[in-house]
Order: C-alpha cells, then structure tokens, then sequence
C-alpha cells in the first residue's frame, strides 16, 4: 500500500472530513434539541454520515475503477485477476446496505414511541413532557 | 444545567477526536487506498471462482455473496432486528380494529388527490412494483438484494396514501392482517431456506451445515447454482426473494399504521365501527 499525497487525495480527505462534521452536528442536535421528532432526525442524519463514512472506506483511489460485480460468465483466473485491479471493496458496502434499512425500521419504531407519548402528553417537547408529569402527581 | 452543557460538548469533542485519531492513525489503512485489503481480496477473488469451488459462492457479484453467504449469519440477525423492530411498532399500536364499513365507489373517487395525480401514481406504481421486484431477483447479478428492493418497494404504499388515501389501500385489502401474513412467509421463506441444506442432508445421509450455500470440503450438498443456464446463486436467489417479501410488507405495514388519522384512532379505542368520513 503506497501512500499518496494529500494535494491529489484533496477530494476524499474533504469528504472524510465533512462527514465527520456532520456526525458532529447530529451529535450536537441528539444531546441539545427538546422536541422528539429533531432528535429522532438528528439521529438519522448521524446514521447516514455514518454510512457514507463507511462507504468511503472502502473507495480506492485509481482510474479506472469499477463496482465489485464480475461481468462474465464463467471467469477464468485472469478474469479473476484484472477484476481485482479495478474493483472496489465490496465489505463495507455490505455493510452499508443491510445497516439502512435495519436503521430505517428502528427509526420508525422510534416515531411509534413518540407518537404514543403525543398521545398520552399532548406534546413532545421533553422540558414540557416533565413540566405535564410534576403537574398530574400533584393532582 | 451546567453539568449538563459540559457532559455534552465532552461527548461531542471526544467522539471527534476518536474518529480523527482512528483515521490519523491509520486503522482502516490509507483512506483512500490504492490496493484491496487482505479480506477484500478474498472475497473478490473467490466469489466466483470455479476453480476452487470449496470457497465459491456462485454469485459474479461479490456484495450479495458476502451479505447471504459469507456473512450469512450476520444478516440473518439483522432480520431478526428488523423483525422484531417491525412487531414492536405493531405491539405499541395494539388496538382492536373494528370491521370498517367499506367506501363505496363514489367515496373511491371523492377521495384524495385529483384525478391526474392519481392516474400517474397508479402507473408509477406499476413502475415501482417491476423496478423493485427486478432490483430484489437479479441480487445475485446485478447491484441489489432483497433489502433493496423491499426499500424501493416501500416507496409505494406511501405515494399511494399521499395520492389517494389509506382507506384505499385497505379496501384493496392492503391492510395490517394481510400484510403481517406476507411478512410473516417472506420470514418462514428465509428459516426454510436456511435449513433446506440440513433436510437435504438427512433425505441423502450426507453432513451439512445451517445456512449452507454450496459445497464444502466436509459437506458435499450444494444448492443448484444454475437453473435453465441461468445463474441463481444457490441459496442467494431464495434468501433475496423472501427478504423483498419481509421488507416490503414490513415497511407498507408500519406506514398503514402511522397514517391512521388521530379522529379515526380515538374511535376505534372507543370500540366504534368506523368509516372514512
């Protein structure tokens, strides 16, 4: 694995770093925000920076560059070896996939929880949802 | 309120430095790397090699190969998740439904959007279905799986409630029952396949593994790679299929749920027979 230098890898260290602000971010609206429904979107937004962090992982920097898919049937041994020239790695997009979806059900059950407290409090505001609670036990 | 402001911005300084550190120091290699690495290579060369076929997985396409097959155990996991994610929005709106009076055709059509938009998403349903269910049936070819297009097909149900209405749906019998049922076999679909080598086995007296896609040194029973000189992956392109099937009807199932409107739910807590209006 040779080095490259930074100038030309410029687009991936932005992106690397851009990524890494936006989980960040999100981290900031999991831990600062009151409503629910802002930290259950601050959740996905750090979710999905995760994920294309993990995708960039698995990009290679060189020309001709193709998805990790064989394209001919039956392949022989230099097929086999001029696909593994060009192709990226295929672990984290496996990953990537199978964590979007689970993501995506968790998220929903989430917004289940939440409309279930709407109904009970009549307001997802977690300072107001306290304020509700002190109010009923002194009834 | 101060101690509060401090554990946070410790938290948020602290997961930046631990993944800037990661990356300085270089613990996923180069980013971004001119080589594969060492397990990249081997799943990559080994997919679909017919020459060593103790390690193949009978599919040119090394993404699906390692979600189903090399790290089959993996995603069979992540299903249950999914599954149980899924029963727990349906546990949290446990409520008896009522048998609802059916709309007739002119409420049908009173319904909803305009007539043009409801033209166009009927066909771009159609559309969705096809792309979906080709996304989900070539995995084993071409980029995509069975969690792919069980995602692209949820798409559908939620064009169809913001076009018309969920009260359609239900009329067309897409409803929590029926879809809890499609689930449910896209899941028992999945449990079969993953023991199919295991009965295979016992009918021929041969070892076999769980979740066994082709043959192993030890364990000589492989699920048909080509059917009609078509590739099929073994066990790839059955995996693919029931998982569509449990994603799709999954998703269409929590998005019938959530856009029940809050009139209708209260009642049917009240134990009401209800109807759209």
């Amino acid at each position: 694995m040779k080095s490259i230098p930074l100038t030309e890898t410029f687009l991936a260290v932005y992106i690397i770093l851009s990524s890494i602000t936006t989980l960040a971010i999100s981290l900031y609206g999991i831990l600062y925000k009151r409503h629910l429904i802002k930290k259950i979107i601050a959740l996905t937004i750090f979710g999905d920076a995760g994920n294309i962090f993990a995708t960039i992982v698995g990009f290679r920097y060189i020309f001709p560059v193709a998805p990790p898919i064989l394209t001919t049937e039956s392949p022989s041994a230099a097929d086999i070896n001029s696909f593994l020239s060009v192709a990226v790695d295929p672990v984290p997009q496996a990953l990537v996939l199978t964590a979007i979806v689970i993501g995506m059900a968790v998220i929903l059950f989430m917004v289940f929880l939440a409309l279930q407290v709407f109904r009970i409090y009549g307001t997802l505001d977690t300072k107001k949802i306290a304020e509700e609670r002190k109010r009923r036990e002194e009834q | 309120m101060k101690a509060k402001t401090a554990i946070s911005l410790v938290v948020i300084i602290g997961s930046l430095l631990a993944i800037s550190y990661g990356i300085a120091a270089q613990a996923t290699g180069i980013i971004p790397q001119t080589d594969l690495r060492s397990l990249a290579r081997f799943y990559s060369q080994n997919t679909e090699n017919l020459n060593n076929k103790y390690l193949w997985a009978a599919s040119p396409e090394a993404v699906t190969a390692i979600v189903w097959d090399y790290r089959g155990f993996d995603t069979l996991f992540e299903t249950s998740v999914f599954f149980l994610a899924i029963i727990a929005c349906v546990a949290a709106f446990e409520v008896e439904m009522p048998t609802r009076v059916k709309s007739s055709k002119i409420e049908q059509r009173n319904q909803g959007l305009s007539i043009i938009v409801k033209v166009v998403t009927k066909i771009a349903g159609l559309i969705i279905i096809c792309v979906s269910a080709s996304i989900a049936l070539h995995g084993q070819l071409t980029p995509g799986g069975g969690f792919q297009g069980g995602a692209a097909l949820a798409v559908l149900p939620i064009l169809f409630i913001m076009a018309m209405s969920r009260f359609v749906l239900e009329d067309k019998n897409v409803s929590r029952n029926s879809m809890l049922v499609l689930r449910s076999l896209g899941l028992l679909g999945i449990g079969t396949t993953v023991i199919l080598p295991l009965i295979i086995g016992l009918v021929t007296h041969n070892p076999a593994y769980i979740m066994q896609n082709q043959i192993k040194p030890d364990a000589a029973i492989s699920l048909p790679s080509t059917i009609f000189d078509r590739m099929m992956g073994g066990s790839l392109w059955m995996l693919n299929l029931s998982e569509y099937l449990a994603v799709g009807a999954g998703f269409t199932l929590t998005f019938i749920l959530l856009s029940l409107p809050e009139s209708v739910f209260k009642k049917i807590l009240e134990g009401e027979k209800y109807s759209t209006h």
